[in-house]
């Protein structure tokens, strides 16, 4: 059943949603699935190795196209995966990892941090 | 929902990179939060524009239940009616309770009951722990307890919510043993107000000494075994309300507003360590010297509200813009105002002082309010026209007479080698509760030998009609040349008075009649 979609994507040569190399990562996913279902240890390994690997924009590439394909196994695993990149990280290191840039105005960005104070306590400048 | 595009830029690598975040749909975004502790969920907000349009975007909830059912003798009766309260609360909070897998934000948990039987703490820390869950970030508890039926204790848990940032708790109790010596994590309350709460002044102290980032506190009427306040932790604190206390020990050097209302208590040199305070309201407290010399305690201090019990007060200070002065004492007090910035004055006793003295030259608004005595003589009206003259103009005036009160003036009293001071002007000189009386001469002769009153108001009282058709008879229907006063120095009202003319109504008002007087 996960394979329809993917059957309807190669049937659809306009579609931007998914780029080849994408789908070499996602399609052999279902197969590492069941097999490490079970076996956290290695999915935390295969996690480490993802994200040596991929570029985080690759990362979000990976997310669209899990959901895409409506493969709810491979994007929970690809959210989870940014989750526990980006949490404990300083607000520079966040932007960096997803190529982004403060649009705020200059007093803007102080008032929230002011706002959000509680959540600045005690953070890595990782 | 998909965000707008960012410019297209090359990153390190040479390749176009385009925010390809933003372009994720919002429930999968959402989904990301969810799985990362809220503290980090929550800093996205900082990240650009897009993160925090995501961030607002959450669901969030407001809760407000309040049961004002009344205890009618019947306690079967009124089980069943908060029965049925925490019923209709339990279904209102289904929707936070369903919701498991994305971050909720619940802004405002307000509740308001009669705890008539201890089961229903434990249905109370249900609800609140439900919120916890879900970033709560207000929280209002006001639980009033019936006989017998212990006070609520707050969860400990609660009070360490990382995204809780206000807190109110009326007639609750908190534990002193939540807060040990090993307490070491942190409170991120911005706004904490315990109002008869059931606490230790030093359980409070600690409390105060987990939050970092506290802006305002108010205790009102808590700890009753020793009503005091010793805060000397508060790097934040700006603005502070302290009601109900016998004595004061705070530090807090970045507070600015301060009130403090005593049980009655007492205050000293020790009592302040809060050198940018601009605005303090001290009242029911003795003061001893404290405002002697008000630039070394409060440097910046820029109004000031006083109610004083001391006979004899001196206030110094160089900051100070406005000062108002109250005092339930019937003794005459002795004044010195010291204060060369001072715009605005205010005075509301129950004498006139015996004694004053004011250095300001720039003087903008001065308000006195005198509650008379039971008796009025000429003497008296010497103190009010030699008090008065402190102020030149811009001065307002209100007379409150208490019933059954005696007048008399007698200007031949007034010996020849005595020294009059010279008549102030005043703008606005408002009477209340003017007494019944036989024949108003001797009041209205002492008042308008006091001052020259630019606007003369009567309140609307129940006797003051009475006055009004007297006024109207005297101050109108006039000579134009009067021949009362003879050759004598000290001619009366009717020598000075030029023109009275009727002015608008005004509320609560019955008579206003503006004065032109000849100087």
């Amino acid at each position: 059943m996960k394979f329809c979609t993917v059957k309807q994507y190669f049937d659809d040569e306009n579609n931007n949603n998914v780029t080849n190399g994408i789908a070499t990562t996602v399609i052999p996913l279902p197969n590492k699935h069941l097999k490490i279902k079970a076996n956290n240890k290695e999915m935390e390994q295969y996690e480490q190795e993802l994200l040596r690997n991929v570029m985080p924009q690759e990362l979000t590439k990976l997310i669209l196209a899990a959901n895409y394909l409506n493969f709810k196994e491979a994007l929970d695993f690809f959210c989870r995966t940014v989750a526990n990149a980006i949490q404990n990280k300083s607000v520079d290191y966040v932007r960096k990892f997803f190529g982004l840039e403060s649009d705020f105005e200059p007093g803007e960005e102080e008032k929230l941090c002011k706002e959000f104070a509680w959540s600045f306590e005690g953070v890595d400048e990782d | 929902m998909v965000f707008e595009r960012k410019q297209k830029r090359r990153n390190l690598d040479g390749v176009d990179a385009l925010d390809r975040i933003s372009q994720l749909p919002e429930h999968i975004i959402h989904h990301i939060l969810f799985l990362m502790p809220h503290k980090d969920a929550a800093r996205t907000t900082v990240l650009s524009k897009s993160w925090k349009q995501v961030w607002n975007s959450l669901p969030r909830y407001d809760f407000t239940f309040c049961d004002r059912t009344y205890y009618d003798n019947s306690p079967a009766h009124f089980e069943k009616k908060i029965e049925k309260f925490v019923r209709s609360v339990d279904e209102d909070l289904l929707p936070l309770r369903e919701h498991k897998t994305r971050i909720q934000i619940v802004q405002q948990f307000r509740l308001r009951m009669t705890l008539c039987h201890h089961k229903y703490a434990s249905r109370i820390d249900n609800w609140i722990e439900l919120a916890d869950r879900n970033l709560m970030e207000s929280l209002y508890l006001e639980l009033t307890s019936m006989n017998k039926v212990g006070r609520y204790v707050l969860p400990k848990t609660t009070f360490f919510v990382e995204s809780l940032a206000e807190l109110t708790l009326k007639g609750c109790k908190v534990l002193r043993k939540y807060f040990g010596d090993d307490m070491i994590k942190s409170i991120y309350l911005r706004k904490l107000t315990l109002e008869r709460v059931d606490v230790h002044y030093l359980t409070i102290t600690k409390i105060l000494h987990c939050c970092p980032l506290l802006e305002e506190f108010t205790q009102s009427n808590c700890c009753v075994k020793a009503k005091r306040v010793h805060i000397n932790y508060a790097p934040k604190l700006k603005k502070a309300k302290l009601y109900g206390v016998k004595k004061i020990k705070i530090e807090a050097p970045n507070l600015e507003e301060l009130y403090c209302r005593g049980d009655p208590g007492r205050l000293d040199s020790d009592s302040f360590a809060c050198n940018n305070v601009k605005k303090l309201k001290i009242s029911m407290f003795e003061t001893s010297k404290l405002f002697e010399d008000l630039n070394s305690k409060f440097p910046l201090l820029e109004t000031l509200d006083l109610q004083f019990y001391d006979s004899k007060l001196k206030i110094s200070s160089d900051r100070l813009k406005s000062l108002s002065l109250l005092s339930p004492n019937k003794q005459l007090p002795m004044l010195q105002v010291d204060c060369a910035n001072l715009h605005y004055f205010e005075y509301n006793c129950s004498a006139i002082p015996s004694s004053f003295s004011i250095t300001s030259c720039f003087l903008l608004k001065i308000e006195n309010t005198l509650r008379l005595d039971s008796h009025l003589d000429t003497f008296r009206f010497i103190t009010l026209r030699q008090y008065l003259r402190n102020f030149m103009q811009h001065q307002t005036l209100t007379l409150w007479f208490i019933p059954n009160c005696t007048i008399s003036f007698t200007p031949e009293e007034l010996r020849k080698d005595l020294p009059i001071p010279p008549i102030a002007t005043v703008e606005h000189l408002e009477l209340g509760n003017v007494p019944l009386m036989q024949d108003y001469t001797a009041l209205l002769d002492g008042l308008l030998w006091s001052c020259h009153p630019k606007v003369l108001l009567i309140r609307a009282d129940s006797e003051s009609k009475e006055f009004v058709n007297f006024l109207s008879e005297t101050l109108v229907i006039r000579e134009e040349e009067p021949k009362c006063c003879g050759d004598s120095h000290m001619k009366c009202w009717r020598h000075y008075l030029k023109a009275v003319k009727s002015e608008p109504h005004l509320d609560g008002m019955e008579y206003v009649k503006e004065c032109t007087w000849d100087m």
